[in-house]
């Protein structure tokens, strides 16, 4: 009795954790379940795959019209929410960051192998409860709120699901330190170019995928996001991809869209790490294949 | 019999936090690898330390005192084969991650299993002048 209660447990886990946001495609709409006062589709149209039943979907549903990109009084756009205004976040927006032109993306022959081999083998480090940093936070499908606090000079980007954690964005012009400790979410600073926030981060480790379809990278990442509020619903993301230890050059992803989940809260999100599922996540999003051994 | 039982038990949760700890997504080389080779019935302990800068890997064998540099190390891929459209991605054929490194007069030549996974090993055979064996090494 337990084996199979056990992978259904698995299997459950890793689809509320990837599913959704795993065949989402760049600039679709984002939808809460009905009631949630969210955009997009009603509760059972909007879900994708298999995020059916959680109460949470990503869909395609017509936007509704968008009020301009919201400012702090210096004029600087404001990412997250709006003082005096009802909290809100953004749905997983960052599928796949070679979209559009895998064959261009300059792979080492070795990372080209391991991507292919992820496209086999699905279940990634985060669906093991493993903290995913950088453009990996913007896949999660219960998505994303950013903490603004000028006066700290900082911004915190806290993902819902999976470990539940956050990165801290410097905004103070400080320079990155020596010796960087390598983790998860590395150490990132950000500078304004216009009304683009760009973001850059250093010192990750190698313990996670950049996104749920297995883009890999090694410890000499420097990875770069720039983040554009165009309008008070849409958030236009772009990361550049600089890692002599898996590419050839420096490559840039497509342009993906977060879209606005108005009243979205972060809510209590408990990962199971040291489930006994981990070994037997192997295969297909479809089915866990466990006839083969695997640690993550 | 219940404290035979009890070391087992506790063998299983310190590899299995080994394992947990140091399972790690970059190039498939890198880190420390544990294992054995065998001469005939004789096994002899090896320790591997493989490092990639990113064009190249270089590393040492049994680290202190007696260590032993790789004098090469290679990494070759024979590509896979995706799954076909609209089937399991299971169905698709992994690629192979060949292995070949000298130290100390010997050619170390092997296979990589579950080469992105956090228990992976590496498994083949080695040979000096007439001598030769198998060997296995499974990355901590």
């Amino acid at each position: 009795m337990r084996g199979p209660f056990t992978l259904a447990a698995c299997l459950t886990f890793a689809v509320a954790t990837t599913s959704g946001a795993f065949a989402q495609d760049a600039g679709a709409g984002q939808g809460r379940a009905a009631g949630a006062g969210g955009q997009g589709r009603a509760a059972g149209a909007g879900g994708q795959g298999r995020a059916g039943g959680q109460g949470r979907g990503q869909g395609r549903g017509a936007a509704a019209p968008s009020a301009p990109t919201p400012r702090w009084p210096d004029g600087k756009p404001i990412l997250g929410s709006v003082p005096g205004q009802s909290v809100g976040g953004w749905g997983a927006g960052v599928t796949t960051l070679p979209q559009g032109q895998l064959d261009k993306i300059p792979f080492q022959p070795w990372a080209r192998a391991a991507y292919d081999i992820r496209q086999i083998d699905q279940f990634e480090p985060h669906t093991r409860c493993k903290a995913s940093g950088v453009s990996r936070q913007f896949s999660t499908p219960y998505g994303t709120e950013f903490v603004e606090v000028p006066d700290l000079k900082r911004m915190y980007i806290m993902d819902n699901g999976g470990p539940n954690s956050y990165r801290i964005i410097y905004l103070d012009g400080r320079s990155f330190p020596q010796n960087i400790p390598l983790t998860n979410y590395g150490y990132s600073i950000g500078h304004w170019e216009g009304d683009t926030l760009v973001i850059e981060t250093r010192g990750l480790n190698e313990k996670f995928w950049l996104d749920t379809r297995g883009t890999p990278h090694t410890s000499q990442l420097k990875f770069t996001e720039r983040l554009t509020r165009t309008d008070m619903n849409t958030m236009r993301y772009q990361a550049t991809i600089d890692d002599p230890g898996a590419y050839t050059a420096p490559w840039t992803t497509a342009d993906f869209n977060l879209r606005w989940r108005p009243g979205d809260e972060l809510f209590e999100y408990i990962c199971q790490q040291y489930n006994e599922g981990p070994t037997l996540m192997l295969g297909s999003q479809e089915e866990i294949d466990n006839t083969r051994f695997f640690v993550p | 019999m219940k404290s035979r039982s009890l070391s087992f038990v506790i063998a299983v949760v310190i590899a299995a936090g080994i394992a947990t700890i140091a399972a790690q997504e970059g190039h498939p080389l890198e880190g420390t690898w544990y294992g054995d080779y065998s001469t005939g019935n004789q096994k002899t302990d090896l320790t591997v330390v493989m490092k990639w800068d990113g064009k190249s890997v270089s590393g040492l064998i049994n680290p202190g005192p007696n260590s032993k540099p790789l004098t090469s190390a290679v990494l070759d891929i024979i590509p896979g084969k995706p799954a076909p459209q609209g089937q399991q991605s299971t169905t698709g054929v992994p690629p192979t991650f060949k292995v070949r490194f000298d130290v100390d007069g010997m050619t170390f030549e092997g296979t990589l299993r579950n080469p992105v996974g956090g228990n992976r090993q590496l498994v083949g055979t080695w040979k000096r002048a007439a001598q030769s064996g198998a060997f296995q090494i499974r990355r901590l």
